[in-house]
């Protein structure tokens, strides 16, 4: 007996030796690890309005995709586009000579039948982001690369084109392959979510576990290869679903992980000491603090400027956000267009002690505060609220809760104000590259599903919409209108943009990561085929 | 045969109204804790025509009919394996939870070849020097053992096998798991590379599994120590070990066979209570530090998503595998302790 | 509090006091006497601090959980004079925050065992009592819970009730009374077989009586001692539950939950979850220490009994 186990030991400890001296053996393939920080929700190209973009985005393509720093639009799968009747008409004339991962080319059906079913999704269902096609009149198929898309009234349609969400155009043959008997049967989408897919995307899905493990493979037959002429792009993708940063810290340091979407933010200056790289992405991922208006005594309007006026941001920043994070302006984030600079609030606990008694509320007074709870960053921000305000003699009650139940009990705002917290603290990304994404959806009183302030100003509103019919004829106006509604917002403090995020994207030194190869826009994709990986 | 056939029905039976029990309790979780219910199970759907879905989750948990026929219907569609889309995930509940079970398993099983062996073997030398220093030291080590908190002692273990320069980190290199085109079978990854012949993944998989087994391993073996010390003072007080010291029987044969026989069937007992409760253990330890995936990350991952379905899944399928350990450790008990008949 | 302390005196004095003397005439035991001086010597300076510890640290509201104006100035600093075990990643004192850890950590200890002990003990002196119909259904309910980790109960409770001491203590509740009513039950069984209480049922005796008289006096003690080691286990339990984020809010004195924060800095500021970690093992151990002793002396052949399920 005691000659197996000290054989058995024996074996054991001479397989790690040859592990650790000998080390793998050379790796013939291309395969890059990178750690994402969230499970996958779905990935139905026409629905999917959440996580599923990080898989979405190399899978998938749109006609276009938008650079807002730079403001170009740059061709994907349509190489020109022109409008005409003061924007109400749009020509899209598509790549010729892609096809899809099973095998089809693509074509103006293509494109008409994954617009049609992002938007008759949204219609039939209330899901995904297909409100986007709002304006849609009609779709025609001039020829087998042309589109004609109609409009009931003006729009950037080359910016909706290029959206986050809802945009992505997929084969017809998904609906003969899933066996679905129209594009809105269930089976279709269920067909996607069990790891199917149908793009034109450089990469196609091998292997699917939402939970734990994405494997992605190189599309030999992408139209972009020979453009792009990237002979060290991966041949494998493999995207590990990690939402602890430590344990995402962790992977990367063993080298389990080349590219990490977000370690702890303490941990940065240790790992770029160690020889790994930082790609910072200045993120239109940003936090915001709305105030319940319509609850006593944060529907006061000097109450709630006390309140921000006794919260320093840029502590804040510091100390929750490890300074990754530019103070919040304004809504709209920073590089956004329609940014305002300066629409921040400078004051400190005297002015708040000042407010709080023209507020006329009388102190002690407890009020209480709603936030996402697997956020370490909104933890630490609402400690430090509740200990500032814990010096004007408020006490502030702490209420985490895990996202889905934040937005129900937050958007109680319009039908149950006295039972929502007084304060929300939620984050934000928008899915279209308009301000009116921001603005129209946290602070219209007709999206009662985000608009978690419970806002319903006329003036704003007003200012908000003709600033959208504008943007299709005189865009520089419209920015500038949307400027004075968020001057609105600011003097009314109906929410505070607390902080934009800029994202740490921590990587080691066998992968390259090119300016290119991410987009604030599309978060968290990294488009892996302008990245060269050594073997 | 000391096992009948009666035992086993009986206890099946038992089993699976125990299930039932659990599933039942599950149930009024759902119905008793504030909100409406179908809401809860429909996953807070949004949207204008979020009353759809809600709509739908209030068939399928058949809201609208009489209390017991909702409880028999919700109990039908476990044990058919029916209670749906995970809400996170949108792929079946029972999948994603035998998965990480597995995992959790492989585990647990690695711990326990570490711990059984180490425990009883220092319980032994313990007893062997009872009243010295050894033995002190042996039971002193064994009580703080036993008392440690294990997710704290893998955390620590965790930082200095990196500072050593080793990296026990996840299950299976990715990398390297994609390059020789491992692939899952049963889900056992070191059972999965030796079918497949993948020596190399092999010993990726042991050299990551070993260091969290053994901070799991902390609390058997603290217990084991203490409990091996006791059942062989006992053994070695009866008279046939006097008998066989007095007919001259080797000393080694005394311990390591006569002694180590006798008090086998104590041994079981409580090893498989301890297997059952070192699950928790695992799910703390394998979560966040070794990045290990199973229970305990699906476990706060189902929190943070707030995914009822998946918390309901979890304490059926844990109910189910402390009832299973439990009744195992009877039944070899039986088989092997001539004085126990089931 | 004192509720709290009066019980625990009054449990020593019933056991542990007398069992305490008899030891110390024994040389022979020494060292059991010098592991259970050593665990009383722990579990009372836990009680102590538990009672005067915002009085004793430094700084009170920071240990509650208060943020510091200018935190970001004084996080994660190492131990030092001014703060004796460094401070935390939101610049608090974490001496304050572990020593008022202290406190929690009793209060879930008793609460969860005195309510636990209390549907225990009436529930397997029952079953015990009554036999047929009210045993099996007794038994059936024991096994269930007993059944379910109190980590996955907590899950359940977490998702339906929100974060707090009430999950906490309900989820471990909720599985630990079925341990207690199965020791009870074992006991009780033994009792209910005595020829005394045979006589007194036959004499027609009122239930009630009987149960309180003879069968509940001869099973308390052994139950409450298995309790006194049970202790440190409900610690460990709780602070898992805590530690997974399942039970106490973020910002309280908890050591599972300072545990939890340190965890994220492990490498940068290693004392953040060190300190809670030695309290917590130290704790646990007194707990068990004297427990042990106590289990050992009163009945040898009880310690094949170990405390193992959730």
């Amino acid at each position: 007996m005691g000659v197996s186990i000290s054989l058995v030991v024996l074996i054991v400890v001479g397989f790690i030796a040859y592990q650790y001296v000998w080390g793998p053996p050379t790796i013939k393939q291309r395969v890059v690890v990178y750690a994402y920080n969230d499970r996958i929700t779905g990935i139905d190209p026409s629905i999917e309005d959440d996580t599923g973009l990080v898989i979405i985005g190399l899978v998938y393509e749109q006609l276009l995709r938008y650079n807002p720093i730079t403001g170009e639009l740059e061709p994907v799968l349509a190489v020109a586009w022109n409008s005409s009747k003061n924007g109400t008409e749009w020509v899209f004339r598509l790549r010729e000579g892609v096809v899809f991962h099973d095998g089809t080319p693509l074509n103006a059906t293509a494109v008409k039948l994954s617009i049609e079913r992002a938007r008759d999704v949204y219609v039939e269902t209330g899901r995904g982001a297909g409100y986007i096609w709002e304006a849609l009149e009609d779709i025609e198929v001039l020829d087998e690369y042309t589109v004609k898309i109609v409009l009931k009234y003006p729009q950037r349609l080359d910016l909706l084109v290029a959206a986050t969400y809802a945009a992505y155009i997929f084969s017809p043959k998904a609906l003969s392959s899933s066996g679905a008997s129209s594009y809105l049967d269930r089976k279709l989408e269920e067909w996607f979510n069990r790891g199917n897919d149908a793009g034109t995307g450089p990469y196609t899905i091998e292997y699917y576990k939402p939970d734990s493990e994405v494997r992605l493979k190189k599309f030999d037959r992408w139209w972009g290869w020979s453009l792009i002429n990237n002979t060290q792009a991966p041949d494998y993708v493999i995207i590990k679903i990690l939402p602890d940063p430590q344990s995402q810290y962790n992977g990367l340091i063993s080298g389990e992980i080349d590219i990490a979407s977000s370690v702890p933010r303490d941990y940065v200056s240790i790992l770029l000491s160690r020889g790994f790289k930082a790609y910072n992405l200045t993120t239109y991922h940003n936090y915001l603090m709305f105030f319940n208006t319509r609850r006593y005594p944060t529907n006061i309007t000097e109450f709630r400027k006390a309140i921000a006026c006794a919260l320093d941001l840029d502590e804040a920043v510091r100390l929750a956000m490890k300074g990754f994070a530019l103070k919040g302006s304004g809504i709209v984030p920073h590089g956004f267009p329609g940014f305002t600079d300066g629409l921040y609030h400078q004051c400190g606990l005297s002015e708040a002690l000042q407010y709080l008694s023209e507020s006329g509320v009388q102190t002690p007074v407890r009020i209480e505060i709603l936030y996402q709870v697997d956020y370490e960053e909104t933890r630490i921000f609402a400690e430090v609220l509740q200990s500032r305000l814990r010096d004007l003699n408020i006490e502030l009650i702490l209420n985490p809760q895990p996202w889905s139940q934040l937005k129900e009990i937050a958007k109680g705002v319009w039908e149950n104000p006295e039972n929502t917290p007084h304060l929300i603290v939620a984050d934000w990304w928008p899915t279209m590259p308009s301000p009116y994404d921001f603005l129209y959806v946290m602070f219209h009183s007709d999206s009662k599903e985000w608009n978690f302030a419970g806002y319903d100003n006329d003036e704003f509103e007003d200012l908000l919409d003709r600033a959208w019919e504008l943007e299709g004829i005189n865009y520089s106006e419209a920015l500038s209108l949307y400027r004075r509604a968020q001057e609105i917002i600011f003097n009314d403090v109906a929410g505070i943009n607390l902080w934009d995020e800029v994202r740490p994207f921590m990587y080691s030194a066998r992968v390259e990561l090119p300016p290119k190869c991410m987009n604030p826009l599309y978060m968290y994709v990294i488009y892996f085929q302008y990245v060269s990986v050594r073997i | 045969m000391p096992l009948s056939l009666n035992y086993l029905v009986k206890r099946f039976i038992w089993i699976f109204l125990v299930v039932v029990g659990v599933v039942i309790f599950s149930y009024v979780a759902i119905i008793a804790s504030p909100g409406d219910p179908a809401v809860k199970w429909a996953g807070n759907p949004r949207g204008p025509n979020a009353s759809l879905a809600i709509e739908l989750a209030r068939r399928e948990l058949g809201l609208d009919k009489p209390l017991h026929i909702q409880v028999l219907k919700f109990v039908s569609d476990v044990f058919t394996g029916n209670i749906g889309l995970s809400i996170a995930y949108k792929i079946p509940v029972f999948e994603v939870i035998l998965r990480r079970l597995v995992a959790t398993l492989e585990l647990l099983f690695v711990t326990y070849l570490i711990a059984i062996p180490l425990g009883v073997f220092l319980g032994i030398e313990s007893a062997l020097h009872r009243g010295g220093k050894l033995d002190t030291l042996l039971q002193s080590l064994g009580t703080v053992l036993a008392n440690t908190p294990t997710f704290w002692v893998g955390a620590w273990l965790f930082l200095s096998l990196i500072l050593l320069g080793a990296y026990p980190y996840g299950r299976v290199d990715p990398k390297l798991a994609t390059a020789t085109g491992f692939h899952p079978i049963t889900g056992f990854y070191l059972i999965d590379s030796l079918i497949e012949g993948n020596i190399l993944v092999f010993a990726n998989v042991l050299s990551k599994i070993v260091p969290p087994a053994i901070a799991i391993a902390i609390y058997p073996v603290g217990v084991l120590v203490r409990l091996t010390r006791a059942l062989v003072s006992d053994t070695l007080l009866e008279d046939y070990i006097r008998a066989s010291v007095a007919w001259g029987v080797r000393r080694s044969v005394i311990i390591w066979r006569y002694t180590l026989k006798a008090i086998t069937p104590g041994l079981v007992q409580v090893i498989g209570l301890a297997f059952a409760y070192s699950l928790v253990d695992a799910m703390a330890v394998e979560y966040v530090v070794f990045g290990r995936e199973g229970l305990g990350s699906l476990l706060v991952d189902s929190l943070n998503y707030s995914d009822f379905r998946i918390a309901i899944g979890l304490v059926i399928v844990v109910a189910v595998f402390y009832l299973l350990v439990n009744t195992l450790t009877d039944i070899i008990q039986a088989l092997i302790d001539p004085k126990v008949r089931l | 509090m004192d509720a709290v302390l009066s019980n625990f005196m009054k449990l020593l004095k019933s056991s542990g006091l007398k069992l305490y003397q008899d030891l110390t005439k024994s040389t022979e035991k020494y060292i059991r006497r010098t592991r259970f001086k050593v665990g009383l010597t722990i579990t009372l300076i836990v009680f102590v601090l538990a009672l005067i510890g915002p009085w004793v640290v430094p700084y009170p509201d920071e240990g509650a959980g208060y943020v510091p104006p200018e935190a970001s100035l004084r996080e994660k600093k190492p131990p030092s004079l001014t703060f004796f075990f460094g401070t935390d990643t939101r610049g608090r004192d974490l001496f304050s925050r572990v020593i008022m850890g202290v406190r929690s950590a009793v209060i879930q200890i008793i609460t969860v065992i005195m309510l636990s002990l209390a549907i225990g003990l009436v529930a397997g002196i029952l079953a015990a009592y009554f036999k047929g119909v009210v045993e099996v259904v007794l038994n059936y309910l024991i096994e269930l819970f007993i059944s379910i980790p109190a980590v996955i109960i907590a899950l359940v409770l977490r998702l339906a009730l929100g974060p707090g001491l009430l999950t906490v203590i309900t989820s471990l509740v909720v599985t630990w009374w079925s341990w207690y009513a199965r020791v009870t039950y074992v006991y009780a069984r033994s009792v209910m077989e005595m020829d005394y209480v045979t006589l007194a049922r036959l004499s027609g005796l009122n239930p009630l009586k009987i149960m309180s008289r003879h069968v509940m006096r001869n099973v308390l003690t052994p139950v409450l001692v298995q309790a006194v080691t049970d202790m440190g286990s409900v610690l460990l339990e709780a602070s898992t539950i805590n530690f997974l984020g399942l039970g106490l809010p973020l910002n309280s004195p908890e050591w599972g939950v300072i545990m939890y924060e340190g965890l994220s800095v492990l490498e940068i500021a290693p004392w953040v979850s060190a300190f809670p970690g030695i309290f917590l093992l130290i704790t646990a151990l007194g707990f068990s220490l004297v427990g042990d002793t106590l289990r050992e002396e009163m009945d040898p052949r009880l310690r094949r009994r170990w405390r193992l399920w959730f």
